[in-house]
């Protein structure tokens, strides 16, 4: 049990990651194999489908002490004929188009069960939708998201209206992120407490009209 | 800088709820209606699909001194999206074939755009996925989970496994966050920060593999 706040051993995160792997029903823990180096994970060996991937790579980011994480697990090749990059590609379409958060630009194309994402949106967390399609569809092992935003101008107030957007979030109470504007890219530095915040984070910058890059400087300690 | 723990007015909430909903890209705030009580807020209106009424209450349980949330949106699809129910079902079912990964005896059926789920599943994650999988299927107004979970054996380490799961989390002070286990139904009961935490320490319960219910009493003090 160690109080936040003081330094946890890499040997330590690597058990509670073991831990929480084996903790969580959605992932087979066994083929799964956790490397520590000054908090910076990194999750090798095979995994049955592409969610129980991301299942794997959440379980990982909400262990305490996990600053950054490094996914090199593998998606095993379905056995036997019946996912082929036809039947995939079939899903996508019918995944896409009944899809009530993806606009009809958006295509897939599958090659050897990697799935590739693109066309053009007007907002990011479209190209998030699209991706968690792909996600969810049995025999992905790969997913490529192309997916580009349409041109947008830049603005005078979109510093400071993604800081307002990230004050009132309940998770960044207290954290003191940096944002900083250069045209319509956004620039986000400081240290949050969890990969939760720093993901909620991202996403009120990507709330702004006028933006169309993010560069990510956020780290994830528990000191903040 | 803190500004945690200084308490904000229900006026404050009132405003950074809809600030917060004028931001948020997949939402049209011009038809929700919020009304905030003692940190309370109460969210009503029409929108046109389900997935902007998810988007709406998740943007307003985001926000810094928001407490709990009464969701009484309703989804009113546009004439031209109204689509039968059979053509929804049959969508459903093909979005559960190709995901491959749902238990067989989980089906839906669908009553006039709401989508009910019966069945039964190993893991809450699966319930989980199964209302994912329904929530963005175009026409769907509303989902009703009625997936059961397989009977399971209680065991005697229950609250101690779970306590040992909230102590993992980094978003979490388990410290102040009690977990009572009475065979397989866990009581969470204390207090976390935020609504977010709030649900990690439920998702905590739920992995366990002898719990059948989880109540989750946990009240957010920002």
């Amino acid at each position: 049990m160690t109080p936040s706040g003081t330094v946890v051993s890499d040997r330590q995160i690597q058990q509670h990651v073991q831990d929480e792997l084996r903790w969580t029903p959605d992932v087979d823990a066994a083929g799964i194999g956790v490397a520590v180096e000054d908090g910076a994970v990194r999750l090798s060996g095979r995994v049955d489908s592409y969610i129980e991937r991301v299942a794997a790579v959440r379980a990982a980011l909400r262990v305490r002490g996990v600053s950054t994480l490094v996914d090199d697990l593998e998606v095993r090749r379905p056995v036997g004929g019946a996912v082929t990059d036809a039947s995939i590609a079939e899903a996508m379409e019918h995944g896409l188009s009944w899809s009530t958060e993806v606009p009809a630009t958006v295509q897939a194309t599958v090659r050897d069960g990697v799935v590739t994402l693109r066309g053009e949106v007007d907002w990011d967390h479209q190209r998030a939708a699209a991706r968690r399609i792909a996600e969810h569809v049995g025999g992905v092992r790969e997913i490529r998201n192309r997916i580009t935003l349409s041109l947008r101008a830049s603005a005078e107030e979109t510093a400071s209206s993604v800081r307002r957007a990230l004050r009132r979030n309940a998770l960044l109470a207290g954290t003191d992120i940096h944002v900083a504007v250069t045209g319509t890219r956004v620039t986000l530095t400081g240290a949050v407490r969890t990969e939760l915040a720093r993901r909620q984070a991202i996403s009120a910058a990507w709330g702004s009209p006028n933006v169309t890059a993010i560069e990510d400087r956020l780290t994830v300690t528990s000191d903040v | 800088m803190k500004t945690a723990g200084m308490q904000r007015t229900d006026h404050e909430i009132l405003q950074a709820v809809r600030d917060e909903l004028d931001w948020t890209p997949d939402v049209d705030a011009a038809r929700i209606g919020v009304a905030v009580d003692h940190g309370g807020v109460t969210l009503t209106g029409e929108v046109p699909s389900y997935t902007e009424r998810v988007a709406a209450t998740r943007a307003a349980l985001r926000v810094h001194g928001v407490l709990a949330l009464a969701d009484e949106l309703i989804v009113n699809p546009p004439a031209a999206g109204i689509l039968t129910d059979s053509t929804i079902a049959q969508a459903i079912e093909h979005a559960f074939e190709y995901a491959g990964t749902l238990p067989s005896t989980v089906k839906a059926t669908v009553s006039h755009g709401r989508v009910t789920l019966t069945g039964t599943a190993d893991w809450n994650y699966e319930r989980a996925q199964a209302r994912r999988l329904v929530r963005g299927i175009k026409g769907a107004r509303d989902v009703l989970d009625l997936i059961e979970l397989t009977p399971r054996a209680s065991a005697d380490a229950t609250s101690k496994r779970i306590h040992a799961a909230l102590l993992r989390n980094a978003a979490l002070d388990a410290q102040s966050i009690h977990v009572t286990a009475e065979g397989t139904r866990v009581k969470l009961t204390g207090t976390v920060r935020s609504i977010a935490e709030r649900r990690q320490a439920e998702l905590a319960a739920w992995a366990d593999p002898n719990v059948t219910a989880v109540d989750n009493q946990l009240l957010v003090a920002p």
